[in-house]
């Protein structure tokens, strides 16, 4: 009995010794550890909208203008243009970017040509030219343009669109779709219904489908539908440009 | 009597394609009598018809072009032949060819037009998608933007 007691005295002194220390060091070690102890830190590229900088060195005998975005170097131009010093050139860029600068997820940077001249693009408007004197010897201005917007677009945060990558279309109106009757050619009588697809504007105008049929080399049967600004043809009939035909439907008898 | 069994297997679509390769390449040269036309409709019903849209595709849209040009309503933006495959419950298979028009970029990225076929009480309808896969039955369709039909072909004999 007595030695069962010294057994659990020894047991107390242990925890109160040496385990409550060090469970209370370690907690203290995961409280200072843990993210919100500590004030957030956000990554250059997570600041929004980016801090844009120009900066003026000076090379020997040359003027280089930088372009930083959240504090990192970006471009460096070194060649003048025709009205322009670099650093003045970087003013320019900086001002255009500014221009530009919308909701992270609807920009995109990527190269193409303007004028003949191969450029970097931000949502599609040209932002810099890269001149001869800027690039490393021997590297062509369309590889300088792909390389100044892959770094623009790492620094942004933001889509980078390779000359390879296909674009989606982007028609310059939305379009939009309508229902209207398919006539016949010649006589105007209704033969059915189509759904016609095309620019708004153009859609508005389409009343009615002209059907023309016609047999072409001998074993093919031509419905061709052309939608019309009237209900019915007359003796000639405009087209509406722009629109064409997604659907046919008819009265089954 | 395996290769026996092999032969009687492969020699009904043997002679299916043999007779379709004999009709198309016959068909520059005479018109088919009725009786012939009959058994021609029936076998161009199968693939033959995308291999007579694809052969004649250019003439075609030749055709439909210069025919609305003498009308003076010809099209504005490319135009292209292709063939139309049928989509939905009654099954895959060619349906014809369409003339599809749109901006250059997007008609060249055009395969076919799928058709779907439509039914709301008395009207039928067919809904034609042009897209960018010649086989559309077997996947995910996805149509091609600002592209429409112009005209629709269809086979008769």
């Amino acid at each position: 009995m007595v030695v069962h007691r010294r057994a659990l005295r020894w047991r107390t002194t242990i925890v109160a010794c040496v385990l409550l220390p060090t469970a209370g060091a370690l907690g203290w070690v995961v409280g200072r550890l843990s993210p919100s102890a500590a004030p957030p830190v956000l990554a250059d590229e997570d600041r929004w909208p980016p801090t844009l900088e120009v900066n003026k060195l000076t090379e020997g005998d040359t003027e280089v203008g930088e372009l930083l975005v959240n504090g990192r170097v970006v471009i460096q131009l070194r060649a003048p243009s025709k009205e322009r010093t670099p650093y003045e050139r970087v003013v320019v860029v900086v001002e255009r970017l500014k221009l530009q600068i919308k909701p992270r997820d609807q920009m995109e940077v990527a190269t193409g040509l303007r004028d003949g001249e191969h450029v970097v693009l931000v949502n599609d408007a040209a932002l810099l030219t890269p001149l001869p004197g800027d690039l490393p010897e021997g590297m062509a201005r369309r590889e300088g343009a792909r390389i100044w917007a892959e770094a623009l677009a790492s620094a942004l945060g933001v889509k980078f669109v390779s000359p390879e990558e296909p674009r989606p279309w982007q028609p310059d109106e939305p379009y939009e779709d309508k229902i209207v009757p398919i006539v016949s050619f010649g006589k105007g009588k209704e033969i059915g219904a189509a759904r016609v697809n095309g620019p708004e504007t153009a859609v508005r105008q389409v009343q009615a489908v002209v059907q023309i049929e016609s047999r072409m080399l001998n074993w093919f049967e031509v419905q061709i539908y052309v939608p019309i600004s009237t209900k019915v043809p007359g003796e000639t009939i405009t087209r509406v440009q722009g629109v064409a035909v997604t659907a046919v439907g008819d009265l089954r008898l | 009597m395996a290769a026996h069994g092999t032969l009687r297997k492969l020699l009904p679509p043997a002679l299916a394609v043999a007779f379709c390769v004999g009709a198309l390449l016959g068909a520059g040269r005479r018109a088919p009598s009725p009786a012939e036309g009959d058994i021609l409709r029936d076998v161009f019903k199968g693939g033959a018809v995308t291999i007579a849209v694809m052969e004649f595709a250019d003439e075609l849209n030749k055709g439909i072009n210069d025919l609305l040009g003498q009308k003076g309503i010809e099209v504005q933006g490319m135009t292209k032949v292709v063939p139309i495959v049928r989509v939905g419950a009654k099954g895959g298979g060619q349906a014809g060819a369409a003339q599809v028009v749109g901006p250059s970029e997007q008609v060249e990225k055009v395969k076919a037009v799928a058709e779907f076929e439509l039914g709301l009480g008395p009207f039928r309808g067919r809904a034609l998608i042009p897209v960018d896969t010649e086989s559309p039955a077997k996947g995910k369709i996805s149509g091609v933007g600002g592209v429409g039909v112009n005209a629709s072909i269809k086979v008769r004999l």
